[in-house]
C-alpha cells in the first residue's frame, strides 16, 4: 500500500507546511529533504514559511495575552452538575441487579399462583359434581345398556359409573333390563307401582 | 537544512495535557460516559483553555465564547454514547473542536439571518476591557493584533486557530472541516501570510 502523502499535495506550499508541522510519511520526509539540498529557492520558500508560522503564532499568542480567559471551574461544575443530576435519576447498580432478580423471580411465582388457583377452581368445580345425586337412570326410557355412556359406564368413557352405581354386574343388568316393560307398561299410576312392586319383591326372593 | 516541528510553538492543548494527569481522553470519556462527574470535569478543564480562546476567537466575544463553549459541552454529553473513540482521526478532541466549530458557525449564521452582524460583534469586541492609562499602548498593540485575526476571511481564521488552540494535525483540520486537505493547508498559508502583512 503507498502511504505517500507528497504525491498528493498540489504545490509547494502545501508540501513545506506538512513538512514544517512534520506530518509527512517518514519516506516522503526524506525525498523533501533531498530537493532541499538540491534546490535554493525551495529553501527561501521554506524560510519564508516557517518565518511566517512562527510570526502569526507569535500574533496568536501576544493576542491571548492580553485577553485572560474565563474561569474554567464554573464549566466544569456545570458538566459535573448535569452528570450528578443524570446519576441521581438512573437506578444505581445494585437497585438494577435487584430488580433483575425480583423480576427473575416473580414470573415463576405469578406462574404457579395461576396454576394452583387454576387447580383449585377444577377441583371446586369437580367435587360439586361429584357431591350432585345422579340418576341411576333414565326412567322414561328405561335402562337399555346404552345409558352408561351417558356416564361413561362399563365399556364406556374413563370416568366410571356415577355414585350409587358402583359394583352393578351382569345380573343385575339382567333384573333392570326385565324391570323396564313393568315401568312402561301402561296403565295406572296406582296399577304401575303394585306391579312394579311386586316384580322387586319376586325378584328379591 | 533541516527544520524541526519542534521549532514550533507547543500548542495549549499540549500544555494542559502535561498539567491534569496522565488519563487519556478515550479513558476520562469512558468514565464519563458511566457518568462519572469528575472524569467529565476533568475533560472540561482540560480543554477549557483552547476551547474558550479558540470560540473567543471566531466569534469575538468572551460572554459568547462562553455561551457557545457551554452548548458545545452540552452537545458532547448529549452525543456521548455515539461517540467511537476508535473512528476518524484526532479522536475526541477533533470530534470536540468540531462541535464547537459547529456551534460557531450556527450562531453565525443565525447572526447573519438576523442581521445583528458577526462583524458588529467583533467590532464590540476590543472595546470589552476598558484600557487602565499607564498601558493604552499595550491595549492598543493587543486591539491591533485581536483586529488582524478578526480581519482574516472567516475560512482562513478557522484553519489558523484550529491549527493553534488544538493543536491537531492538517489531516485532522480538514476532516474536522470538511475539506480536502489542499484546501485546508493553501488556507493555512494565506492565513498566515495575511497577518504577517498586516502586522507589519
Amino acid at each position: 500500500m503507498n502511504t505517500s502523502l507528497l504525491h498528493q499535495l498540489e504545490n509547494n506550499e502545501a508540501i513545506l507546511l506538512m513538512y514544517l508541522a512534520n506530518e509527512l510519511p517518514a519516506q516522503d520526509r526524506n525525498e523533501v529533504e533531498h530537493m532541499l539540498e538540491r534546490d535554493g529557492q525551495l529553501r527561501l520558500e521554506l524560510a519564508e514559511i516557517q518565518q511566517a508560522y512562527t510570526g502569526s503564532y507569535g500574533v496568536m499568542r501576544q493576542a491571548d495575552e492580553t485577553t485572560p480567559p474565563t474561569s474554567p471551574f464554573s464549566a466544569a461544575r456545570a458538566v459535573g452538575d448535569v452528570l450528578r443530576a443524570r446519576q441521581s435519576d438512573m437506578p444505581s447498580v445494585d437497585d438494577h441487579e435487584e430488580r433483575r432478580h425480583v423480576h427473575w423471580i416473580a414470573y415463576p411465582i405469578a406462574a404457579a399462583a395461576a396454576l394452583a388457583i387454576g387447580m383449585f377452581l377444577w377441583w371446586q368445580t369437580a367435587r360439586d359434581d361429584m357431591m350432585k345425586p345422579q340418576p341411576v337412570m333414565v326412567t322414561d326410557r328405561g335402562y337399555d345398556g346404552r345409558g352408561w355412556g351417558r356416564w361413561g359406564g362399563p365399556g364406556g368413557g374413563p370416568w366410571g359409573p356415577p355414585p350409587g352405581m358402583d359394583g352393578i354386574d351382569q345380573d343385575d343388568m339382567q333384573i333392570l333390563r326385565a324391570f323396564d316393560p313393568v315401568i312402561r307398561d301402561p296403565g295406572s299410576e296406582a296399577q304401575r307401582q303394585v306391579a312394579a312392586i311386586r316384580f322387586l319383591d319376586q325378584s328379591l326372593q | 537544512m533541516t527544520i524541526h516541528a519542534t521549532d514550533m510553538p507547543l500548542s495549549l492543548v499540549k500544555a494542559k495535557d502535561a498539567l491534569l494527569g496522565p488519563e487519556t481522553d478515550a479513558f476520562l470519556l469512558g468514565r464519563m460516559r458511566d457518568g462519572d462527574p469528575e472524569a467529565g470535569e476533568k475533560l472540561v478543564l482540560r480543554y477549557h483553555e483552547p476551547l474558550i480562546r479558540y470560540l473567543y476567537r471566531l466569534c469575538g466575544s468572551m460572554p459568547v465564547a462562553d455561551d457557545l463553549h457551554q452548548q458545545t459541552w452540552l452537545s458532547v454529553m448529549e452525543h456521548i454514547e455515539k461517540f467511537d473513540v476508535s473512528t476518524g482521526g484526532g479522536g475526541f478532541k477533533a470530534w470536540l473542536f468540531r462541535i464547537a466549530t459547529n456551534k460557531a458557525n450556527d450562531l453565525w449564521r443565525s447572526a447573519k439571518r438576523q442581521r445583528s452582524a458577526y462583524d458588529g460583534a467583533m467590532r464590540i469586541a476590543p472595546s470589552e476591557a476598558p484600557p487602565p492609562g499607564d498601558q493604552i499602548e499595550g491595549v492598543e498593540e493587543a486591539a491591533k493584533l485581536r483586529d488582524a485575526i478578526a480581519r482574516l476571511p472567516e475560512a482562513q481564521r478557522q484553519v489558523l486557530l484550529l491549527r493553534y488552540y488544538s493543536g491537531l494535525k492538517f489531516v485532522e483540520i480538514a476532516e474536522t472541516l470538511g475539506c480536502p486537505l489542499n484546501t485546508a493547508l493553501g488556507r493555512m498559508h494565506k492565513a498566515m501570510g495575511k497577518l504577517k502583512e498586516m502586522m507589519e
